[in-house]
């Protein structure tokens, strides 16, 4: 299936600003959501060049993504914080830009000058085929590496029974030594209030 | 003027480039693994490009597939990314991937 060059090129100029809000925007919530909107139309491109499977796949991709990513930094109270826990960019950003616009420029304009050289042949591809011609392996190495990803994943990113004890020992001694600091201060101020007491001057 | 593979390489290689500023500039790591879906996300716009506009390919479902495991491999890295992540903010308490070369194991 042949896609029309105006529905090509609109997308693909708001895939670009998708792209770019995702890695410029300062809030990682609204880098995020530009993010899941550049993912999405990347699959609405795919649907309408013909690769339904790839469009509907793009889809889910999109979905659990940002589904996971939504559970794990916006309802664990700790986790929310990490976005803003450093600068947004690196002082010398000027400098990385440069570098990407040459790389990206390294490759776009052999790329954008050679559409010529490019062969068109006479048959099309489906994902569907991959459901019932030779190559099922691909489906089955990627459930594989879903799986082995899921549980790394989990295993890298739980809380283990050491870190726990850890966190609450750490928590234990943070309030003790707050209770003792209040204590000291309730004691000076009564040092203080009692008659006769030598005033404090400060210097 | 019809739309051809060199169309979506230009397309890959531009949300590339952009991918690898975010890479490149961010300090927050949560930012710098959003940078890296997107690098991740460009080969697919590539490869499935290629498979739908190049006919006469060497097998037709191949682009997909390789585009198939592209995908899978990318939703890899950002769940793995991300406990990573969770992982170094609870051992140092910052986001910050340039204090993160400091961190030690042990």
């Amino acid at each position: 299936m042949t896609v029309s060059p105006g529905a090509f090129y609109i997308l693909a100029v708001l895939i670009v600003a998708g792209a770019a809000a995702a890695v410029v925007l300062p809030r990682f919530r609204h880098a995020g959501a530009a993010a899941a909107a550049m993912s999405a139309l990347i699959a609405v491109l795919f649907a309408l060049i013909g690769a339904y499977g790839m469009a509907v796949v793009q889809f889910a991709f999109t979905a659990i993504l940002a589904a996971t990513f939504a559970a794990v930094l916006l309802r664990r109270e700790p986790y929310c914080r990490i976005a803003q826990s450093s600068p947004a960019t690196s002082a010398t950003w000027w400098l990385m830009a440069a570098l990407a616009a040459g790389f990206g420029a390294l490759l776009v304009v052999p790329l954008a000058l050679s559409p010529a050289a490019w062969h068109a042949g006479s048959s099309t591809a489906r994902l569907t085929a991959l459901l019932h011609y030779r190559a099922p392996y691909v489906l089955v190495v990627a459930a594989v590496l879903a799986v082995t990803a899921a549980a790394s994943a989990f295993l890298i990113g739980r809380n283990s029974a050491d870190e726990q004890a850890h966190d609450r020992a750490s928590e234990a001694h943070r309030e003790r030594e707050e209770r003792m600091r209040r204590r000291r201060e309730d004691r000076a101020a009564a040092r203080r209030a009692r008659p006769g007491a030598p005033v404090e001057t400060s210097e | 003027m019809s739309i051809g593979p060199a169309h979506f390489a230009v397309l890959s290689a531009i949300v590339f480039a952009i991918g690898l500023y975010g890479v490149l500039a961010r300090r927050n790591a949560l930012h710098v693994l959003l940078a890296v879906v997107v690098i991740s996300l460009a080969p697919v716009i590539a490869l499935v490009g290629f498979a739908h506009t190049v006919r006469g390919g060497p097998a037709p479902p191949m682009g997909d597939a390789l585009a198939f495991f592209a995908l899978v491999t990318t939703g890899a890295i950002a769940v793995v990314g991300l406990s990573v992540v969770l992982l170094l903010w609870r051992r140092t308490g910052t986001g910050d991937v340039e204090e993160f070369v400091d961190v030690e194991g042990g």
